[in-house]
């Protein structure tokens, strides 16, 4: 079972996201900042992080640069996951590791599964 | 009647006096006239003249041995008084003919000749011979004594000198000058010639020798004592050169008769006067005079004389040096007009002729040449003498004024080198004098202010100055001048288009090489423009700051709609997420109501998020955010990809896209996403403003330089009146679609701007219920 880590610091949309991801079959962890997300990078090695960028304590860009990826997880995928109009930020995300960026608003929840679905190698959708 | 009886009666009594007179030894003569015209002379008289022809002469012609002798006097003053001469006699002197000759005195007494009415109308003199020894007996006591008042209370020294011997005429005349000083005393003299030799009285310098009174060696008193012998013993206004009492100089002017007996000469009488004074007073003129002719030779100052009427010119020497000429070389006038410069001829003989005619003098600078080619410049000075209106003499001096010629040359030099470049400064210049009138303006003043240098000298250039400057500048000028300081204004001038141009004007005091002040020398600057710039950079900077706070105030904005933004995307995201779970069936399968109202929460929530894009978009590219990513870019298959993306929304409507392309591919240099989204909309607004079944279509087509697309629909069309709103910000145009479609009014106003950017245009045809078509015209660019 692939693993999907979401770091999101808007519960509703945490949960959100955890209820259609777990649906489609994947191991969910979440974090609301970044700092607790690198606390849980100890234990897990997720197969993909829908990464928020604007959030209290740790933000996305400082996740990334703390996480170091590259060396710690370098299977893990990042999707930059925003609804900050922030070009330069998301960018700069890009920069420090991060495989693709998405607007989250931009979404509908069979849209996100398939992405992470691409993202994640996996073919078949887990439900209907 | 009766006058001219008594008048014959008269004649006839004279007549027989005179037959009476002719008869005895004496001698008679009648004068007649005011004149004294000899009318009779007795016989006697004629023996003793040893001539006859003295009749209807005046008697100086008649009796021109008595002249010196005082009878003419006597004459003359009975004439004017009409009256017997006091004294009853006058002696004269004759020297009778006949060998030898000899002296013969006689005594005259003289009566007047009365007509009837008193007046005098001629003189009888009637002569009677006498010797010495009666001579000396018809002389009073009284007389002597009256001559000796005369002597003494004379101003004139009067003298006689005795000799110890006569000296004989006969010998020559050295030896009679050298026996004179041997043998002459002096026997008698007044105190006023005693005075001219230091003495009070004459009594010290009776008997006094003529040698110790007169200095022997003394040339002057050779030649005087020469003189009185070659004039044969009478001698007027001679010199003689003797010494006082004390031993100084004194100077004489003699008179002296000497009386010869016998061919000897015996006595001699005179008179002197003391000219010490005059002489020394003389003596130093011509020294002046000698000192004048070294300074004239000094000072290279040469002069001529032209006797009209011999033609003779006379050059003195340094004339002839400063001419090059030599000594002995002849000058004429046409020597002079040949020396002369060719380009001075002319003025100097117009002025020669000018003097000729009228006396007046003149003065000419001119130049000569001398023969060995140098040239040289002389202060000619000249004048004509006229008598009775003609030109008689010319009388003039030359002056070398080379050296004058040089400074000034010089001066005129550095005078044109200051004009030349006065006038080539890019400054304005202008001078004043003592008395603050202007004497100077350069060109470039003349052609700033256009007024001309005539009208601007004085004070005529101050009507320039704008009215209410001209207290300042008037007051800067004179509180400096005051001082003789330096001064610096601001003031505006009025310049030839008739503009007020602020000028800085700085003047700096002159004077001459003694010191004394001569007035300003000054320069203007135009500085309107570098006053104006500073006033632009004072604005500038201004500008800067409010730009830096307006940069600062849009960064907020940004950051805060970038942060609104996230804030309300967030819960509509929510939305989205739990309302798309339920219509995509993560909670089980829903009713068809169920589905139906859930679909239009979702679509709600969905132009929501649609809004606030746009919004975002705006906010982006009104910030300057929007950065474009240039690349070649297929618009006809980007063209292409949008109705393919689109496809499902027209055929819901069931209209048609069409879209040909000539050319399969279409380059251009652009970013290619953001056309696309201008793409996008026009295209989806083509649609959602058309009715359903109408179709759209797109053309392309490639120029030279650039590419045009068009977007045509058969839809509601845009009044005219709304086509100007129609790309502004928030704009919404009323039509029977609008309220359905929705919209934010932002769409087109973002397509232009990106439109822009790329240096491209975007424009739109339409009729009302008909259709529009909205033309894209971009730049090929480098691709």
């Amino acid at each position: 079972m692939k693993t999907i880590l979401i770091v999101e610091d808007e519960k509703i949309l945490r949960e959100a996201y955890k209820k259609i991801l777990a649906q489609e079959g994947y191991h969910v962890v979440d974090a609301p900042d970044g700092q607790r997300a690198l606390k849980l990078l100890d234990d897990e090695t997720p197969d993909l992080i829908l990464l928020d960028m604007l959030m209290p304590h740790m933000d996305g860009l400082e996740f990334l640069e703390h996480a170091d990826l590259q060396s710690n997880h370098p299977g893990t995928k990042v999707i930059a996951f925003s609804n900050l109009s922030n070009q330069q930020g998301l960018n700069a995300m890009m920069e420090k590791g991060a495989t693709m960026q998405l607007l989250k608003s931009s979404l509908s929840p069979r849209q996100l599964a398939a992405i992470v679905r691409d993202m994640t190698g996996d073919g078949q959708p887990a439900a209907a | 009647m009766a006058t001219s009886r008594s008048g014959t009666k008269t004649m006839a009594q004279r007549d027989s006096v005179q037959d009476a007179l002719a008869k005895t030894a004496a001698l008679v003569v009648v004068m007649r006239g005011e004149e004294g015209v000899v009318d009779y002379v007795s016989p006697g008289m004629h023996r003793v003249l040893g001539r006859r022809d003295v009749d209807g002469l005046p008697m100086r012609k008649a009796f021109p041995e008595l002249n010196g002798q005082g009878w003419f006097e006597c004459v003359e003053e009975m004439y004017a008084s009409g009256k017997s001469a006091d004294g009853g006699g006058i002696v004269v002197s004759f020297i009778v003919g006949g060998k030898p000759a000899r002296e013969a005195l006689y005594t005259f007494s003289l009566e007047p000749c009365l007509d009837d009415d008193g007046n005098i109308g001629g003189v009888t003199a009637v002569g009677i011979r006498v010797n010495n020894q009666y001579l000396m007996h018809q002389r009073s006591a009284e007389e002597q004594e009256r001559y000796h008042a005369f002597m003494q209370n004379s101003n004139i020294g009067i003298w006689r000198f005795e000799l110890d011997a006569p000296i004989p005429t006969g010998l020559p005349v050295e030896e009679q000058v050298r026996l004179t000083f041997e043998r002459a005393y002096l026997a008698e003299a007044n105190d006023a010639m005693a005075s001219m030799y230091g003495y009070e009285t004459a009594a010290p310098i009776i008997g006094a020798r003529l040698g110790d009174l007169m200095i022997q060696d003394d040339p002057k008193n050779i030649g005087y004592l020469t003189a009185f012998v070659d004039a044969g013993y009478r001698l007027t206004g001679v010199d003689s050169h003797e010494k006082d009492y004390e031993g100084n100089d004194k100077y004489f002017r003699n008179s002296l008769v000497g009386v010869i007996k016998d061919g000897r000469i015996v006595r001699a009488w005179g008179t002197q006067q003391d000219i010490t004074e005059q002489y020394l007073a003389v003596q130093a003129m011509r020294k002046s005079e000698e000192r004048l002719e070294l300074a004239l030779k000094a000072s290279h100052l040469g002069t001529w004389e032209w006797n009209l009427a011999s033609n003779e010119l006379t050059w003195s020497d340094e004339l002839r040096q400063l001419y090059g000429l030599n000594a002995d070389d002849e000058v004429s006038y046409e020597t002079f007009i040949n020396l002369l410069h060719p380009d001075c001829r002319d003025e100097l003989q117009a002025n020669f002729q000018h003097s000729l005619e009228t006396g007046d003098s003149y003065e000419v600078e001119h130049k000569i040449v001398w023969s060995n080619g140098e040239v040289h410049w002389i202060l000619g000075r000249g004048r004509a003498i006229l008598v009775d209106g003609k030109p008689v003499r010319m009388l003039g001096t030359g002056m070398n004024i080379d050296d004058r010629k040089r400074a000034e040359l010089q001066l005129r030099e550095s005078e044109a080198r200051f004009r030349s470049m006065a006038d080539n400064a890019p400054v304005l210049i202008w001078e004043s004098d003592a008395k603050a009138r202007c004497t100077y303006l350069n060109q470039p003043w003349l052609q700033f202010t256009g007024r001309s240098l005539k009208s601007s000298l004085g004070n005529g250039w101050t009507d320039d100055i704008h009215p209410d400057d001209r207290p300042l500048a008037g007051r800067a000028y004179r509180d400096a001048s005051r001082n003789h300081e330096p001064f610096c204004v601001e003031f505006r001038v009025k310049n030839r288009d008739g503009a007020y141009r602020l000028l800085l004007d700085k003047g700096e005091p002159r004077f001459s090489s003694d010191g004394e002040f001569l007035g300003y020398i000054g320069s203007c600057i135009d500085i309107q423009d570098i006053r104006e710039s500073q006033k632009l950079k004072s604005m500038n900077t201004t500008l800067k700051t409010q730009r830096t706070q307006l940069l600062a105030l849009n960064r907020s904005k940004d950051e805060f709609i970038s942060l609104a933004s996230h804030q309300l995307r967030t819960p509509a995201t929510g939305v989205k997420q739990y309302i798309g779970m339920l219509l995509e069936g993560y909670s089980g399968d829903l009713t068809e109501d169920q589905t139906e109202l859930l679909r239009i929460a979702y679509e709600s929530n969905e132009r929501q998020l649609q809004i606030i894009d746009d919004l975002l978009k705006v906010a982006h590219i009104d910030a300057g955010k929007v950065e474009l990513k240039m690349q070649p870019t297929d618009l006809a298959g980007l063209i292409q990809d949008v109705i393919k993306e689109q496809r499902d929304t027209f055929r819901k409507r069931r209209q048609r896209v069409i879209f040909k392309p000539e050319q399969p591919a279409v380059m251009v240099c652009a970013d290619a996403p953001r056309i696309r989204m201008v793409i996008e909309n026009l295209v989806d607004n083509a649609g959602k403003y058309s009715p359903e079944g109408r179709d759209v279509t797109i053309a392309i087509e490639a120029g030279k330089d650039d590419v045009v697309i068009g977007i045509t629909d058969q839809g509601v069309g845009i009044a005219e009146a709304d086509i100007g709103k129609l790309f502004q910000k928030f704009s919404r145009v009323n039509n029977p679609l609008s309220t359905l479609v929705g919209g934010t009014g932002i769409g087109l106003y973002w397509a232009k701007k990106i439109i822009d950017m790329h240096h491209g245009s975007i424009g739109v045809t339409s009729q009302l219920h008909k259709g529009s078509t909205f033309t894209i015209r971009l730049p090929k660019g480098d691709q």
